[in-house]
C-alpha cells in the first residue's frame, strides 16, 4: 500500500503541473502552496497515512467530475466561438470580394488564420485533461483494490503514464522541462 | 463539381476548423468522428483525399490508413495525417502505411490547403 501513497503524492504534484494551462492557472496558485505545506509537515503526513486512501477514494472522483464539467463547459464555449468564427470568416470573404480592400483585406485574412490556429489550443487542452482524468480513474481503481494492472511501484505507474502521451508537451511537463519547438511545416513522404 | 475531402477526427471543434479552411478553398467536406466511422462511409463516399487524425477511439488513424491502402477502390487516395503526434516512430509507421504528408497540430489553415492542392491537384 505504501507505494500507492507515494504515487498519490506524485499524482498530486503532477496535477499541479497539468493544470498549469490558462484555464487552471488561478486554481493552481491555490493548490501549489497546499502541496508544499503538506510536504513540510512530514510528521503530520505520517499520522494521516492511514486515512489517506479513504480521503483519496472520496476526493479523486470529485476531481474527475470537476475536470469533466470544466471540459464540457469549455467545449461548449469553443463550439459557440467556432460558429461565430465561421460567420465572421464568411462575411470577411464577402467583404473582401465586394470591396477592393488591398492590404487591409490580406491583414484581415491573416488575423482570421491566427484565430483559427488559436482555436485549436482547446483540442490540445482537452487531450491533456483526458489523459489526466483517465489516470486519476486508474488510481481510483487502484486505491479501491479493483485494479488488475499489476503495477508494483510509482516508477511503473509513471512509465505507463508517460507511454500514453500523444504530445511532446505532455512529455515535457512530465519531466518538468520546457517543450521543444514544434515543427510547424508540412512533412511530405 | 468540387472535390470531396474526407476529414476524420474525433474532435468536432477541430473538424469544424478543418472544414472551414477546406470549404473556403472550394472543397466539399465529408466528416467522420473516428476511423471506424470513416471506414463505414467508404462504400458510399468517394473522397479525392483524406485528412486524418492519429489518436481516435474505436479505430485509430494509422489503422484506418492501412485499411484504405488495402481497399480495392480507395487504395490510391492520398492521405494527410493531421495530428498532435510528433513522434518519429509514428511518422515512420504512417509513411509505411502509405501516408503522403504529416502535419502537426496546431496547423495553419493555408498550409493545409496548400498540401491538399499539392496532393490532389
Amino acid at each position: 500500500m505504501d507505494w500507492k501513497l507515494v504515487l498519490l503524492g506524485g499524482v498530486l504534484a503532477l496535477m499541479g503541473g497539468f493544470w498549469a494551462g490558462q484555464v487552471w492557472s488561478k486554481r493552481r496558485a491555490q493548490f501549489a502552496p497546499c502541496v508544499q505545506t503538506t510536504q513540510h509537515k512530514g510528521a503530520v503526513m505520517q499520522s494521516s497515512h492511514a486515512v489517506l486512501p479513504t480521503i483519496a477514494k472520496a476526493v479523486l472522483p470529485v476531481w474527475i467530475r470537476q475536470i469533466d464539467a470544466a471540459r464540457q463547459h469549455s467545449e461548449k464555449s469553443v463550439a459557440d466561438l467556432l460558429d461565430s468564427f465561421a460567420l465572421i470568416s464568411q462575411q470577411v470573404d464577402m467583404l473582401i470580394a465586394a470591396a477592393s480592400l488591398g492590404e487591409a483585406g490580406s491583414s484581415l485574412q491573416n488575423e482570421l488564420e491566427r484565430v483559427a490556429v488559436s482555436l485549436q489550443s482547446h483540442d490540445r487542452l482537452s487531450q491533456i485533461l483526458n489523459a489526466v482524468t483517465d489516470d486519476i480513474q486508474k488510481l481510483v481503481l487502484c486505491v479501491n483494490g479493483d485494479s488488475d494492472e499489476g503495477l508494483q511501484s510509482p516508477e511503473d505507474w509513471l512509465q505507463r503514464l508517460e507511454a500514453s502521451y500523444t504530445m511532446e508537451e505532455m512529455n515535457a511537463t512530465h519531466h518538468e522541462r520546457e517543450p521543444g519547438k514544434q515543427s510547424s511545416g508540412v512533412q511530405y513522404f | 463539381m468540387s472535390k470531396v475531402i474526407m476529414v476524420v477526427d474525433d474532435s468536432s471543434s477541430f473538424r469544424t476548423v478543418v472544414k472551414l479552411a477546406l470549404q473556403k478553398a472550394g472543397y466539399t467536406v465529408q466528416e467522420a468522428g473516428d476511423g471506424q466511422e470513416a471506414a463505414d462511409k467508404l462504400p458510399t463516399v468517394k473522397p479525392s483525399l483524406i485528412v486524418c487524425d492519429v489518436n481516435m477511439p474505436r479505430m485509430d488513424g494509422l489503422t484506418f490508413a492501412k485499411l484504405v491502402r488495402n481497399h480495392p477502390v480507395h487504395k490510391f487516395t492520398p492521405i494527410i495525417m493531421l495530428t498532435t503526434e510528433s513522434q518519429e516512430s509514428k511518422k515512420e509507421e504512417g509513411k509505411a502505411a502509405g501516408v503522403r504528408a504529416w502535419i502537426t497540430k496546431p496547423f495553419q489553415p493555408s498550409q493545409l490547403v496548400d498540401a491538399v492542392k499539392r496532393l490532389c491537384p
